[in-house]
This record gives structure tokens, C-alpha cells and sequence, in this order.
């Protein structure tokens, strides 16, 4: 029996003869026999591609099963090569570049993120409790006692702390801040327990004062540097407050106020074995 | 029927002659490269009883079988009875028993619910003995003599029984109710990497086969897939598409596109192609019969699987793989066994 003049069915897709030519064809690689008519509508034809392509695959290895069919999900995927990458690559570096800066920043310049770790979560900064109005109260209660030291507290910053490793000469007093040691403003309303003035200290450091009238209200507590710069900054209620940090050593001043003006002046001394 | 057979077998097996005919019958006929047991398993048993039941009614025949004498007069008689147009041609339904089990693989292949397997197979053979075996025996072409597309012939038959069965009951064909088989597999195969080595290559085959199909436009279609996946174009590749190509051209599409984006790199071959296929397209125009052509393959690969296993993203990777595997002339790979 020949084949059919027509390759097709009436539906128009390969008739079964034409099917087998095809598979055959797939499996043994030679092509020239097949009619131009079959070449062409498979290559047009997507359901007939799929019939050949299934017909092919199962008479060229029998033995594969749906159990192997179901079990490949996904085609193995061969690496990359690094230039396919061109934005990962970017990002990669800039998210190193990032890290590095951070760790210098933290690291190298010092006591920001020390500062932001070790603050406990109980005490405020004072920052969001001071306004501008109590922060030119006090220059001018300053400026009173002291015009020198006027000049200076302008610069200086209310929060930030701006230097942990002191320089050599830390434990040089301050002539600024020394004038107004031991002076007890407003005594009649808060009387200083500890530390004393010219104390050495080491570990925990204790403030305490005692009120001898009524109430006290919201009060504000500076360690200061003999530099005049003001290395913590705490907002207190009551009348006693561990300072549990360790501070390097040399002089420090602490200074006690209420929101309108400084209560009290202090100063003590960190031993050098004190870290 | 049965113990007719059974008791002609023995009869025959104490026989000089059994050797014989065993002999044409798996050295000449039907060597074990052709019909591997593991496939056809029952090959030997079923033509000998054939043999014997036509035999058995000749009576000179039988007696010549029985008298251990004139061995070219019974090699004569076997290729005679059993050689393959015969058996289409006078005992169809042993055709259909000696490939039982392929077609059991087939429908296995097909149909990955285990538990309707059994049933469409029995259904299968059913309807081939009852009908379809005779429309093969007046349809088939003789032509082709050679055993291999009879199978093929018999497979896309099997294939329709399959499809009409799977549409009068209503059955969705390749779903994936085995899925939970899966966990089976690394045990009963052994090596997970090995499965995966094997499955990947039927996987390449396939995506073979599929360029393969595009017969006109496959030398197109490959060079436009390596420049859209930046996979280094070779000479060989723009002179299979453009025979007529010059040095100018295969300077064009052979330059490294690595860094540039789809559209830049379509412009820049552009003018070769409308040079060699005359006409005036733009470069859009090439870029966008790629991605439709590679839609479909995607859909041709999926389709194997019955789910989405492919991806334009993931088929991205799977060029590359194919290329690196497939590398130069692909016909060797395409060689049956």
C-alpha cells in the first residue's frame, strides 16, 4: 500500500502515516525522504509537534517513566558566569563599601555606638526635654557667675558627646568651671550627699542630693569633661542616680540643674585603674 | 486454548527441530537488537506455539517436524510462517501479543495515575485484537520494510486508542497524581545524581528534537537563540543560516553582545538578516518572532510534563546547558539506543 498524494487528515494535521514517516525520521535523523508538504505543516503545527516529540522520546527510551517525568521540576541550572551579574556585582560592592564606612565610623572614630549601647533604656536624653528657652536661661545664670565661661558654653552641644579618649592633661582643671565648684545655687531646695567635691572615684558612681522642701521636679544631670564638654547628659526623677558607665580617667565636673536654673556644681576624680 | 498450546510446546520442545526453528526465530527474524527481551519479553514463546499450531494441521509438515530430518525444509517453514508481513497479514493478534508489553510501557509512560493504568491497558489491547490491529493490517505500508516503523505505526495507533479512551471517560491524560511516588525514586534508583544526569539528558534530547521540528527555520532560530542568551555565535552558525554570508557578516554576529541589552543587539544584526531574507523589517520584528518561538518551545517542553516546569527564565539557563552539551552536529545524539 503507497502513501496517500495528501500527507494530512481532513482536520488537517498528519495522518498517521505521515506520523510514523515523521518519528521515524526523528529517530534515525534523515529528513530527504520526507515530503515537503509533511516538513512544512509540522513545522507550522504545534499539536503535531507535540505528538512527534512524544511519540520520538517514548521509542527512542521505552523504560522512561511519568514517575521520572514528575520528579524533574526543574532543569539543572548551570552557574553563571560573573559578568551576568553586572547589578548584583554593583550592589555587592556597595553594600561592602557601606559596612566598611560604618565600621570606621563606629569603630575607629569611637563612643557613638558605644554611647547608643550601653544608655539604658530607662533614661531620656534631655535633648527632647530642653528648650531653647531653658538653654539661654542658663547662659545667663552662667553669665552671672562667670562672663569666660559664657563664650564657651555657646559652642557646645547639649547631647552629643564628643570625644571618649581624652588627650593627656585630663585631669587639668578647669578655671572656668572651678570658680563656681562648691557653690550650692537655690540651697534652700536641694542639699548634695555624694560624690564630694575632689573625691576620687571608681566603679558605679553614686549621685545623690537630698530635698529640703518641697517636691523636686524633673532635674537634669551633666558629667562634664575639664574641658567643658558635656559627655553625658541624664534627665533624673528623684533624688538619687547610679552612674554605672566607666569613664577615663582624669577630672570630671558634674553639674545638677532643673529646667530653669543649675542647682549645683560638683567635681571628682577617676582613678587611673578605674576602666 | 491454553493447554492445547502448552501441550504442543511440550511436544515439540523434546523435538530436534525446536533448535531449529528457535534458531531462525532469534538469529534471523527477530534478533534480540531489535526486539530486546526486556521489551518483548515473550517473543520466542509466542512464535513457537504459532508455529506449531499452524504446523500441527499440515500433516507431511508435521510429520517432517517430528522426524528430525530435512532441517532446510523446517527453516524454510519457520521464515515462511513467521516472518513479520505474514504474521500482519495472516495472525495480527499475535502482533499485538508480542508487543504487550511495549504498549504497557507506553501507557505507563502516558498515564501516571497507577491505579487506572491497569484498566486503560486491558482496554487498549481489547480494542486492538477486536479492530484496530486489522485497519493496521490493511493500512500499513510494506514499503517501509522495515520492522522499526511498523512500531512506530502501531505506537501512534496505540496513542489514538489512548486519547479516545482518556475522552470517553473523561480523564484528564498526565496529571500528576504519582507525585507523592516521588519520595520513592532516590531508593529504588540509587544514585539521586544519577536520575538527575538522566532526566537532564531527556530533557536536551527533547529540546533537540523540538529545533529539529522547526525544520526551515532552525538554522534562524538557533543563531537568533544563542544572540538572545549571549551564547557565542561561531562562524559555523551564521554560515549554516546565511550559506552566502561574508566576512562582514559573520563579523557582525559573531561580536561580543555579552554587555548589551536585547533591543541593541537586534539592531545591530539586523541589516544581515534583511540583507540575505530580502526584505525590510525592523529590528523589533526579529526580536519578537524569537521570543514567540521561544514561547512555544517552552510550551512544547512543558507539555511533556504536563505542569510548568519551564520558565522564560529558567529556559535561559537551559540554552546555555543545552549548548554546552550539544555542541557541533547533532546527529550522533539523535541516533536511536
Amino acid at each position: 500500500m503507497h502513501v496517500k498524494k495528501s500527507h494530512l487528515f481532513e482536520n488537517g494535521h498528519l495522518s498517521d502515516e505521515s506520523t510514523t514517516r515523521y518519528t521515524n525520521a526523528l529517530l534515525e535523523g534523515e529528513f530527504s525522504a520526507l515530503p515537503e508538504e509533511i516538513l512544512s505543516h509540522v513545522e507550522a503545527c504545534g499539536e503535531c509537534k507535540d505528538k512527534l516529540l512524544e511519540l520520538s522520546m517514548f521509542l527512542r527510551n521505552p523504560d522512561s517513566s511519568p514517575l521520572i517525568h514528575t520528579l524533574y521540576e526543574t532543569p539543572l541550572k548551570p552557574r553563571r558566569k560573573w559578568y551576568a551579574y553586572p547589578m548584583r556585582l554593583a550592589a555587592v560592592f556597595f553594600v561592602t563599601a557601606l559596612l566598611l564606612s560604618t565600621y570606621f565610623f563606629i569603630y575607629k572614630d569611637g563612643s557613638f555606638l558605644k554611647e547608643k549601647l550601653f544608655k539604658s533604656s530607662t533614661i531620656e536624653k534631655t535633648e527632647t526635654i530642653e528648650t531653647k528657652q531653658n538653654r539661654q536661661q542658663e547662659r545667663k545664670t552662667l553669665q552671672q557667675k562667670n562672663q569666660g565661661a559664657s563664650d564657651v558654653l555657646k559652642e557646645k552641644s547639649a547631647v552629643t558627646k564628643k570625644n571618649s579618649h581624652l588627650p593627656p592633661g585630663n585631669f587639668r582643671v578647669n578655671p572656668n568651671l572651678e570658680s563656681m565648684i562648691g557653690t550650692q545655687y537655690r540651697s534652700a531646695t536641694t542639699q548634695i550627699i555624694s560624690p564630694r567635691n575632689n573625691s576620687t572615684l571608681s566603679g558605679d558612681i553614686v549621685f545623690a542630693w537630698k530635698k529640703t522642701s518641697q517636691g523636686l521636679p524633673l532635674l537634669t544631670l551633666k558629667i562634664i569633661n575639664n574641658k567643658n564638654e558635656v559627655f553625658y547628659n541624664y534627665s533624673v526623677k528623684g533624688n538619687r542616680f547610679v552612674f554605672k558607665q566607666r569613664l577615663a580617667p582624669g577630672l570630671y565636673y558634674w553639674k545638677l540643674e532643673n529646667q530653669m536654673d543649675l542647682l549645683y556644681l560638683g567635681k571628682f576624680f577617676i582613678k587611673s585603674n578605674s576602666k | 486454548m491454553q493447554t492445547l498450546v502448552e501441550l504442543n510446546r511440550s511436544t515439540a520442545l523434546s523435538n530436534n527441530h525446536y533448535y531449529t526453528v528457535m534458531g531462525i526465530i532469534t538469529h534471523e527474524l527477530y534478533p534480540s537488537e531489535k526486539f530486546p527481551p526486556k521489551h518483548f519479553p515473550e517473543i520466542n514463546a509466542i512464535l513457537f506455539d504459532l508455529f506449531i499450531e499452524v504446523v500441527k494441521p499440515q500433516t507431511n509438515l508435521w510429520e517432517l517436524y517430528n522426524s528430525s530430518q530435512e532441517h532446510e525444509r523446517i527453516k524454510e517453514a519457520a521464515r515462511e510462517i513467521l516472518n513479520f508481513k505474514n504474521l500482519l497479514e495472516n495472525h495480527p493478534q499475535t502482533i499485538v501479543l508480542i508487543y504487550q508489553k511495549y504498549i504497557k510501557k507506553f501507557i505507563i509512560y502516558k498515564h501516571s495515575d497507577p491505579d487506572e493504568r491497569e484498566d486503560i491497558f486491558q482496554e487498549v489491547i481489547t480494542r486492538l485484537i477486536a479492530d484496530k490491529i486489522y485497519k493496521i493490517q490493511k493500512k500499513y505500508d510494506f514499503n517501509f520494510k522495515e520492522i522499526s516503523p511498523f512500531t512506530s505505526y502501531l505506537m501512534v495507533t496505540v496513542r489514538n486508542i489512548y486519547i479516545d479512551i482518556m475522552r470517553e471517560r473523561n480523564i484528564r491524560p498526565l496529571t500528576t497524581k504519582g507525585v507523592e511516588e516521588i519520595n520513592d525514586v532516590p531508593d529504588r534508583y540509587g544514585d539521586k545524581k544519577m536520575i538527575n544526569r538522566l532526566m537532564l539528558k531527556e530533557e536536551l534530547v527533547k529540546l533537540q528534537t523540538i529545533l529539529i521540528m522547526y525544520y526551515k527555520s532552525r538554522a534562524k532560530l538557533e543563531l537568533c537563540l544563542k544572540l538572545k542568551y549571549r551564547i557565542p555565535v561561531t562562524r559555523q552558525d551564521v554560515e549554516t543560516c546565511f550559506p552566502a554570508c561574508s566576512d562582514e557578516d559573520v563579523k557582525i554576529l559573531t561580536q561580543d553582545f555579552k554587555f548589551s541589552r536585547d533591543k541593541r543587539i537586534f539592531e545591530n544584526i539586523l541589516s544581515v538578516f534583511n540583507h540575505h531574507e530580502a526584505r525590510q523589517n525592523k529590528s523589533d520584528t526579529l526580536r519578537k518572532w524569537i521570543n514567540v518561538k521561544i514561547d512555544e518551545i517552552i510550551r512544547h517542553l512543558n507539555r511533556t510534563h504536563g505542569n510548568k516546569v519551564y520558565s522564560s527564565k529558567n529556559f535561559a539557563d537551559f540554552i546555555a546547558l543545552y549548548y554546552q552539551n550539544f555542541k557541533g552536529d547533532n546527529a550522533h545524539a539523535l541516533q536511536r539506543g
